[in-house]
């Protein structure tokens, strides 16, 4: 089969390599789609790196196209998105039901060949079968929105909150989407560039704005999620959380990123400051809410590249223009 | 009545003044105990806002001496005495946020408190307690239901491991409420020797000294923990001693316009949860009722009962080594 390969850093090559064969417990599937995240970007620039070569993607979706031994739970034809996450079980966190934060943590697409590829091998334990109204070639967004269902569960469960968001890309946009769909009160978004303010506006949001401080909202917010990463818009989202809310850090920042808190505010307005990492017992309900149409995949998927094309998809992703950008492996 | 009145800032002295009178709802108490807290020293000298004048102390109870008309309350009555005072009616209140309430007052703070031999008291501020606990006892259920906030916002699960950084009054009655959730390790962390000494008696597994050359780095990690020193270097270790997916709770009051740096990507990749516990609102009905039950240990906790008139002098000094909590018997 035909498979992007990084080999070394800066260098992806397509190349030919073996068909997976599934063991007992595995699947094979055939990769209808494969999204491009700024994981995928780190690896392949060598920021974070795991053993190289690698076959990138972990965000993916395909049909079963072959089954070990002891699988029962899928068979060949069915449609799937899979989740990346290769928890060892073993290790203290696992066995705290917080896998995320695996002492042994591994993922297709990370540490084992991912979806840039015609085929992926998966264990069955990662496979969640798809309703038969989902448009496979979108499915890729499965994985992105399991993410933020993870970060929705490291926030209070309060219907008829007050939400502000940092970035109008995919993850803010997928952000805004929860917000609504978990009976936000109002989702207001804040983002410097006006074409990414726009896409929100094309899904709905009417509360947009380049500075948070055009927000009539003289309490502050009761949440507010960065999804961008930088300092400064951490900064600033930290001035707008209200007495007694919520600061959800989603955004990766850079590993020596700091941000200045002060101690007094955070006992006298009593404030949550929380982090999210990765997926945690929140795909299954990911694919629920996606076969419910919370997303908008016409809008959410800005670019679609052929596997040839693997490399431009990756300069593409790395410009920051669209929002999210897709590989369709079988065409 | 003998009072110790607050006229300015760095004023205080104990002066005679008229006892208070019953007004509709509010009754009059004999106070019995009045704990000195460290926001009494902030506000002596400045660093927290209050009225002047005004007769301190925040931390108090004792018996009914006239209710008011209709009170629930009769005379004789053993009480505790929640000193915040919200609306009730205000957006904040109505959502649950009282503590937020923009009306907010505090008798010992705004009107007039319990360093004096009388008290005017709001019914609604007003718990009362069984009458054979020990008076002096009553000065402790404040600062336990602000503890009690900090374990309500901590969520603390049996089995988890606490740290508790510091060691006064409230690191202390933390150790014991982390003990009564069913914690099944407690550290604190506190650098005077016989406050860790005391902590161990108290309940607290073992203690560290955060001079240490191995602190903060190389000591094991914990589920939660609680930062009750009030100091910026306890905040940078909590953050370090804290293990993936753990809470920090910051019950501790650092001083204003003080700041610290948290990294926003160990945030998510260690998954923490930094929390802040403000006063006590709605918990201090729960703390009457554990002290109540007497499963707290306070007597150690008490280094020395006070007359007003000895007061003043108390506050011009900070509080020698190894004491905890200072008790006034007006």
């Amino acid at each position: 089969m035909k498979a992007a390969v990084i080999t070394a850093p800066g260098e992806i090559a397509i190349e030919e390599v073996a068909d997976p064969t599934p063991g007992d417990n595995d699947v094979v599937v055939q990769v209808a789609a494969v999204g491009i995240c700024g994981t995928d970007l780190h690896i392949f620039e060598g920021e974070f790196a795991p053993k190289l070569p690698i076959v990138p993607g972990h965000e993916m979706s395909g049909t079963v196209v072959a089954v070990g031994k002891s699988v029962t739970e899928v068979k060949i034809g069915d449609a799937v998105a899979i989740d990346p996450s290769l928890h060892c079980g073993e290790c203290f966190y696992c066995r705290r039901a917080r896998g995320n934060l695996c002492e042994n943590w591994n993922a297709l697409g990370v540490t084992y060949p991912g979806a840039a590829a015609q085929f992926l091998l998966s264990p069955k334990k990662n496979i969640h079968k798809l309703p038969k109204n989902v448009d496979l070639k979108s499915a890729a967004l499965i994985e992105p929105l399991s993410c933020a269902v993870r970060g929705f569960d490291q926030l209070p469960r309060n219907p008829g909150s007050h939400y502000l968001i940092y970035g109008s890309g995919t993850m803010g946009l997928m952000m805004a989407e929860l917000a609504k769909v978990n009976g936000a009160a109002s989702v207001s978004i804040v983002d410097l560039n006006q074409d990414k303010l726009k896409t929100a506006k094309v899904l709905g949001f009417t509360n947009l704005a380049k500075s948070a401080d055009e927000f009539d909202q003289p309490r502050g917010f009761d949440v507010v999620i960065d999804c961008t990463g930088v300092t400064e818009a951490i900064k600033d989202g930290l001035k707008h959380v209200m007495p007694g809310g919520t600061f959800l850090q989603f955004g990766v920042a850079n590993k020596d990123a700091k941000v200045e808190i002060e101690p007094f505010w955070v006992y006298n307005k009593e404030i949550t400051i929380v982090g999210s990492m990765a997926v945690l017992h929140s795909f299954d309900r990911a694919v629920e809410l996606f076969a419910s149409g919370v997303l908008n995949a016409d809008v959410m998927i800005s670019d679609r590249y052929s596997l040839e094309n693997y490399a431009d998809a990756l300069t593409a992703f790395k410009s920051g223009k669209g929002r999210k950008t897709i590989v369709l492996p079988n065409g | 009545m003998k009072s110790l009145i607050l006229s300015q800032i760095d004023q205080i002295k104990v002066v005679d003044l008229a006892t208070p009178e019953i007004a509709a709802g509010k009754s009059v108490i004999k106070v019995l105990a009045c704990g000195l807290c460290g926001t009494d020293r902030h506000i002596y000298k400045g660093e927290y806002p209050s009225a002047k004048p005004v007769i301190l102390g925040h931390e108090f109870g004792g018996v009914i001496e006239t209710p008011a008309p209709g009170s629930k309350f009769s005379k004789g009555d053993l009480v505790s005495v929640d000193p915040n005072i919200v609306c009730g009616t205000c957006e904040d209140c109505k959502a649950g946020r009282t503590a937020f309430c923009p009306s907010l007052t505090a008798l010992g703070v705004n009107i007039n408190g319990g360093f004096a031999e009388y008290a005017q008291v709001p019914d609604s501020q007003i718990y009362k307690v069984s009458n054979d606990l020990n008076p002096l006892h009553l000065a402790f259920i404040e600062p336990t239901a602000c503890c009690i906030r900090g374990m309500d916002i901590a969520d603390l699960k049996g089995g988890e491991k606490v740290a508790v950084l510091g060691g006064g009054v409230m690191g202390q009655i933390v150790v014991q409420l982390a003990k009564l959730a069913g914690a099944s390790h407690i550290t604190m962390i506190t650098r005077q020797k016989a406050r860790r000494e005391l902590s161990e008696a108290l309940g607290a597994t073992d203690s560290v000294d955060p001079l240490e050359k191995n602190y903060p780095d190389k000591i094991s990690k914990y589920d939660v923990v609680f930062e009750c020193a009030g100091a910026i270097e306890s905040f940078n270790a909590a953050q370090v001693i804290a293990r993936r997916g753990g809470s920090i709770v910051v019950l501790g009051l650092t001083p204003e316009k003080s700041f610290v740096d948290f990294n926003p990507f160990q945030l998510v990749i260690k998954e923490l949860r930094i929390q802040g516990s403000f006063l006590n609102p709605l918990t201090q009905r729960r703390a009457a009722n554990l002290i109540d039950s007497k499963k707290l240990k306070l007597d150690p906790l008490i280094s020395r009962v006070l007359t007003l008139d000895e007061v003043p002098e108390i506050l011009n000094k900070p509080p020698a080594d190894g004491d905890i909590k200072y008790i006034v018997k007006p």
